[in-house]
């Protein structure tokens, strides 16, 4: 399985794990707070703490549901960029599963200040020093899957290589956050908010725009500019920086978070220059949002007619750009971890195609516009419950429940794509396949 | 029935889930499981999430259960005998429902209507009991508002009530489906689902019987 679909598949077992935790909160509070239940008050035996401890047994794995997709993207992106299998493929798979793990273990290192003790401090203590060892795996394997690699500077190993060095310097603020006495001292402080935009901007924002820029010719048939995204790189990495790293100085000078003013010259220059720093992450900004309309409009000349414009490893690549609506025309009988580059290379040594397989009818699932009604009658829910708009309410309340059952129920489940055009479709991609084969030189992006 | 199936076959060329139930063992052999088993999955996945939200809700009910707040305990409010007929209620209406899935499998109409209203019968009996002991503790004064304990007991055993009563709409919806539609597969695969949902309601009672109302008399 690619890593990306490992990681993938951790973060599902995350939500699927931490979010009921969400929504059993989230109802508390509701309740609490429009029919006087008293779950998190101070009055009647309630407990606010149980507020904080809920939210964040749900609130820790979010930020690992968040960032390990975007490690199986930098594991994906790296490994193509560097002409080599990821290394230490097993380590990983196991890392991500630990990280998993884990990350249910740590929810209470975000209120060391509560008063529960010194005891459970440590145990929480070091369950948050203990994850950082899976992250230190993975940050390795990295680095020697880039070692002895034929490194390629495209957008997108621009940004994972910003990552790791980033993230491995965001890590390590906290792991000294980890160590009750001194999130004693740094707790709601700026170093806190510092530590928090450093790994999620790093780990999980630079991520997505790699995940863009590497994919998006995969999705939309052409490739984006890559000048202007190796521009919104360069700004907001260093962007980045000259926003965030003052904020550890003041954090340590002693400045809390959520300040509306405050009359300390000394954090004025720090600030500052966090103030400049903003505004070239603006510029950094800017530059993805021309890169995609400068794209859009050169999208003939950044055509990717191959359907694997990266030479890349893993079987998506194998579809055409943009893939047809089955995927694979045949299903492919995986063997190796890079089934693909395995069945690419052996092309190249025989200089031609794997035989035209047999085209049979394939079929799909069809689609339905039910998840998207039902989330615009879910929004008037939430919308009227803001607003203590009863009848709005129970309006949403049964136009979600109608469509629901309008959807159960259909018939036609699903549709039928004739053998003929699963043949018309693929062929064409063999086509495209056939002619790198036989022009010979490729030029990889 | 014979010609759908055959037209299946051949739409489907990699038998994604139109395959016998015997060729998958779970061990990447035999090609992708038959849909049975991926609905079936993918339903115990979200009764999974289910049972997170009720932990949630039986951690907090355990750390609020003392906190009386100068109302009543646990003792004082807690009526067993009305407790056993409701749990005679569910456990009866979960063996219907296993009935009902004995006659699905025999395709009889009859039958399944009527193991399936006698299901839906016992659970509204189950509800209204629950319901007349919720309305008398209101009555009383002692309401979810009352105290940190009555929120935690009003909020996890409504919760599970509200879970059956939407239990009963989705029977009554089941019941209109097999008889406007027959037994179609699909229509039998979210039979699965719901017998899966009774029988979970049930596992959930049985843990809120013992841990909130015999744990809580004993106390």
């Amino acid at each position: 399985m690619p890593m990306f679909s490992w990681t993938a598949l951790a973060s599902c077992l995350l939500i699927v794990a931490a979010f009921p935790v969400l929504t059993a909160t989230l109802a508390m509070l509701t309740l609490d707070r429009y029919l006087g239940f008293h779950f998190f008050t101070n009055t009647a035996g309630g407990s606010p703490m149980m507020f904080f401890n809920l939210i964040w047994a749900w609130g820790h794995p979010e930020v690992y549901i968040l960032v390990l997709p975007a490690f199986g993207i930098y594991s994906e992106v790296v490994s193509t960029f560097s002409g080599k299998p990821l290394f230490g493929y097993r380590s990983m798979v196991a890392a991500t599963l630990f990280i998993c793990i884990v990350s249910f273990c740590v929810w209470l290192h975000h209120f060391f200040t509560m008063g529960a003790g010194g005891d459970v401090n440590a145990v929480f203590g070091i369950a948050s020093s203990v994850i950082a060892v899976g992250t230190g795996v993975k940050i390795y394997n990295w680095l020697f899957t880039m070692y002895g690699g034929r490194v390629r500077f495209a957008t997108p190993m621009l940004w994972a290589m910003g990552f790791m060095v980033t993230f491995v310097t965001g890590g390590l603020t906290g792991v000294l956050l980890a160590v009750p006495p001194a999130d004693f001292l740094l707790h709601n402080s700026m170093f806190l908010v510092a530590h928090f935009h450093h790994v999620i901007v790093s780990g999980v924002v630079f991520a997505v725009l790699a995940g863009i820029d590497y994919w998006w010719p995969k999705a939309f048939g052409y490739r984006l500019d890559p000048r202007w995204g190796k521009a919104a790189f360069w700004f907001g990495l260093v962007g980045f920086y000259v926003t965030f790293m003052p904020m550890y100085v003041v954090g340590i000078l002693g400045m809390t978070r959520r300040l509306q003013h405050y009359d300390v010259a000394a954090w004025y220059p720090w600030l500052l220059a966090a103030g400049i720093g903003v505004i070239i992450l603006a510029v950094g900004g800017a530059c993805q949002v021309i890169q995609l309309v400068v794209s859009y409009r050169r999208r003939e000349a950044l055509r990717d007619t191959t359907g694997d414009p990266w030479n890349g490893r893993t079987l998506e690549w194998a579809t055409s750009s943009p893939p047809p609506p089955f995927n694979f025309a045949v299903l492919p009988q995986v063997k190796e971890t890079e089934h693909y580059w395995e069945v690419k290379q052996r092309a190249f040594e025989q200089a031609r195609l794997s035989e035209e397989p047999d085209y049979k009818p394939i079929e799909m699932p069809r689609n339905s516009p039910t998840g998207f009604v039902c989330a615009f009658f879910a929004t008037l829910i939430g919308f009227a419950l803001i607003w203590h708009i009863w009848w709005l309410m129970i309006v949403g309340l049964l136009g979600a429940y109608a469509t629901f059952v309008v959807f159960a129920w259909r018939d036609v489940p699903e549709y039928i794509i004739p053998a003929d055009e699963v043949a018309k479709l693929d062929r064409a991609r063999r086509a495209a396949r056939q002619q790198i084969l036989t022009t010979g030189e490729v030029e990889w992006q | 029935m014979s010609s759908t199936d055959s037209v299946i076959t051949i739409a489907d060329p990699y038998r994604l889930g139109h395959r016998g139930p015997n060729l998958a063992r779970g061990h990447g052999g035999g090609g992708p499981a038959t849909i049975r088993v991926i609905v079936g999955y993918g339903f115990w996945l979200f009764l999974l999430s289910d049972i997170v939200i009720f932990a949630c809700l039986f951690a907090t009910y355990a750390v609020l259960a003392p906190n009386t707040s100068g109302g009543p305990g646990a003792r004082q409010i807690f009526d067993l005998d009305r407790v056993a007929w409701e749990t005679a209620c569910l456990l009866a209406s979960s063996f219907c429902c296993g009935l009902a899935t004995i006659a699905v499998a025999r395709r009889n109409q009859i039958l399944t209507q009527a193991a399936l209203l006698v299901t839906g019968l016992l659970g509204l009996a189950f509800i209204l009991l629950e319901v007349s002991e919720f309305t008398a503790l209101y009555r009383q004064g002692d309401g979810p508002t009352r105290s940190a304990f009555l929120t935690g007991f009003f909020t996890l055993v409504g919760c599970h009530g509200m879970h059956v009563t939407a239990g009963l709409l989705w029977l009554g919806t089941m019941m209109a489906q097999f008889f406007a539609k027959g037994f179609r597969p699909d229509i039998g695969r979210r039979f699965l689902c719901f017998s899966m949902f009774w029988h979970f309601l049930d596992v959930v009672w049985v843990a809120i019987f013992s841990l909130v109302y015999l744990v809580g008399t004993r106390l």
